[in-house]
């Protein structure tokens, strides 16, 4: 007889079973896991890059400090991350995503990283890091994939030493009306379309834009935060709320 | 996100390009690894920090950790830091205050403004040596001749003064006037010698 699932969850706009999302998930990031970097800098026009300078400018990382880069693909905050805190610091990149993480890990290679990156395939939800032990953690477009966000949430807290912060860059909700329609049009007929023509795969970046739209906004996150005892939390608009930048602190 | 971190990005990639075709860049930045250098520029009251690693130079508008020196000079000033003889002169002119180790500065100095580009054996990486050779060799010579042009102008504009308007005097003339004005001056003195005695 099957086994009836106790809950479900979403998956852009589908309803799907909660322990069949972390699979579907990831067959969308090894279907884009290549061409991953390309796509960023095409689809948002390499204004990605500024968002995650204002995340590293925001970050208050320093020399010798251990940061957790989670969902961290293809490396790009790692890469700073590692040479801002230097040999005598720690980087940690984690991605659930082994293909996410063996491209992330050749690219910061040919780059010259090495010596204070470390790759850890992990969940979320379920950090396999001792308690207190990270200044900063990051997550970069990452956490509107995670199954459950308030277990991740509570995973982070865990992690973090007291005095760290998390920062969560992710797609939110547009504060205009006008942007708000250009950028629907945007996900739903254009971006699709180039994921097609570039990386050949348009249902991975329909998922993209349909788990944006399903993604908390900026209030319900920062809610989200201080109920598993994130303090001074706050958040950034970036791009016109099209981004957002979420801080807490850890006391 | 603001208009600061638009231009940090454009300084950092326009910098790390550049240093990227200086093949000595890379050992330069291996002395400075792991330092961070917070400079404050006069003219933009704004404060940039440059993480040097062997890889690259990031730039950030904000970092809260120590600093191993920190910098506040005009941008003009730049240039004249890796100089030992003109560090004392800015600083008391007040164009320079140095806070932390003075050689890490002039190192970054170094670093920032000595960039040696062999831009011939670049472009022959792209187009071939042949066309490059030809294209700087095209450059250089217009160069020179644009160079000779000017020295030329200034020439014929010389002896139009001189000799064919006669506007202005020829340097002999010129010195012939002085010797004169000296003979002058030093009878007027006598004079005045003179004056003076007959009073007394």
């Amino acid at each position: 007889m099957n086994k009836v699932p106790e809950s479900t969850t979403h998956f852009g706009f589908k309803t799907v079973d909660e322990d069949k999302k972390v699979e579907l998930v990831a067959e969308v990031f090894h279907s884009v896991a290549a061409r991953y970097d390309l796509m960023n800098d095409v689809l948002s026009l390499g204004i990605h890059r500024l968002w995650k300078r204002f995340t590293i400018n925001c970050s208050g990382l320093r020399k010798g400090q251990k940061a957790l880069d989670l969902a961290g693909g293809t490396g790009d905050l790692t890469a700073k991350f590692s040479r801002i805190v230097g040999p005598s610091g720690q980087v940690v990149l984690a991605d659930i995503n082994d293909s996410m993480l063996k491209v992330g890990r050749a690219k910061l290679r040919n780059a010259g990283i090495e010596g204070n990156v470390e790759y850890v395939q992990a969940n979320a939800e379920e950090l396999p890091f001792p308690d207190n032990y990270f200044d900063v953690v990051s997550i970069a477009f990452g956490l509107r994939n995670v199954t459950d966000k308030d277990k991740a949430l509570a995973s982070i807290y865990r992690v973090l030493k007291p005095g760290g912060r998390l920062l969560i860059l992710e797609f939110s909700k547009p504060l205009y009306k006008p942007v708000s329609k250009f950028y629907d049009f945007y996900s739903f007929n254009i971006l699709p379309k180039l994921g097609k023509l570039i990386a050949n795969d348009s249902k991975s970046y329909q998922y993209l834009a349909e788990s944006i739209r399903m993604h908390p906004d900026q209030e319900t996150l920062k809610e989200m935060m201080n109920k598993v005892g994130f303090e001074n939390t706050e958040f950034f608009n970036l791009s016109a709320g099209i981004v957002a930048l979420h801080r807490g602190y850890k006391y | 996100m603001s208009l600061n971190d638009l231009f940090c990005a454009m300084l950092e990639t326009s910098l790390n390009k550049l240093q990227q075709f200086d093949k000595s860049s890379k050992v330069q930045r291996k002395q400075l690894a792991e330092n961070i250098i917070g400079i404050t520029f006069k003219e933009f009251n704004q404060t940039l920090y440059f993480v040097i690693s062997e890889q690259q130079i990031d730039v950030l508008n904000i970092y809260e950790g120590h600093v191993d020196c920190f910098i506040q000079l005009s941008v003009f000033a730049l240039n004249d830091l890796k100089n030992n003889q003109k560090l004392t002169e800015l600083i008391r002119n007040e164009q320079l205050d140095i806070v932390g180790d003075i050689q890490l500065a002039q190192q970054f100095a170094q670093l920032l403004t000595v960039i040696d580009i062999d831009w011939e054996a670049l472009l022959a990486d792209k187009i071939g040596d042949v066309l490059a050779h030809k294209f700087f060799y095209l450059i250089n010579k217009g160069n020179k001749n644009i160079k000779n042009k000017f020295k030329n102008k200034k020439n014929n504009q010389l002896s139009l003064l001189l000799a064919e308007k006669n506007i202005s005097p020829a340097p002999l003339e010129v010195a012939f006037f002085c010797d004169q004005v000296t003979e002058i001056e030093q009878q007027l003195l006598d004079l005045e010698a003179r004056i003076n005695r007959h009073r007394h």
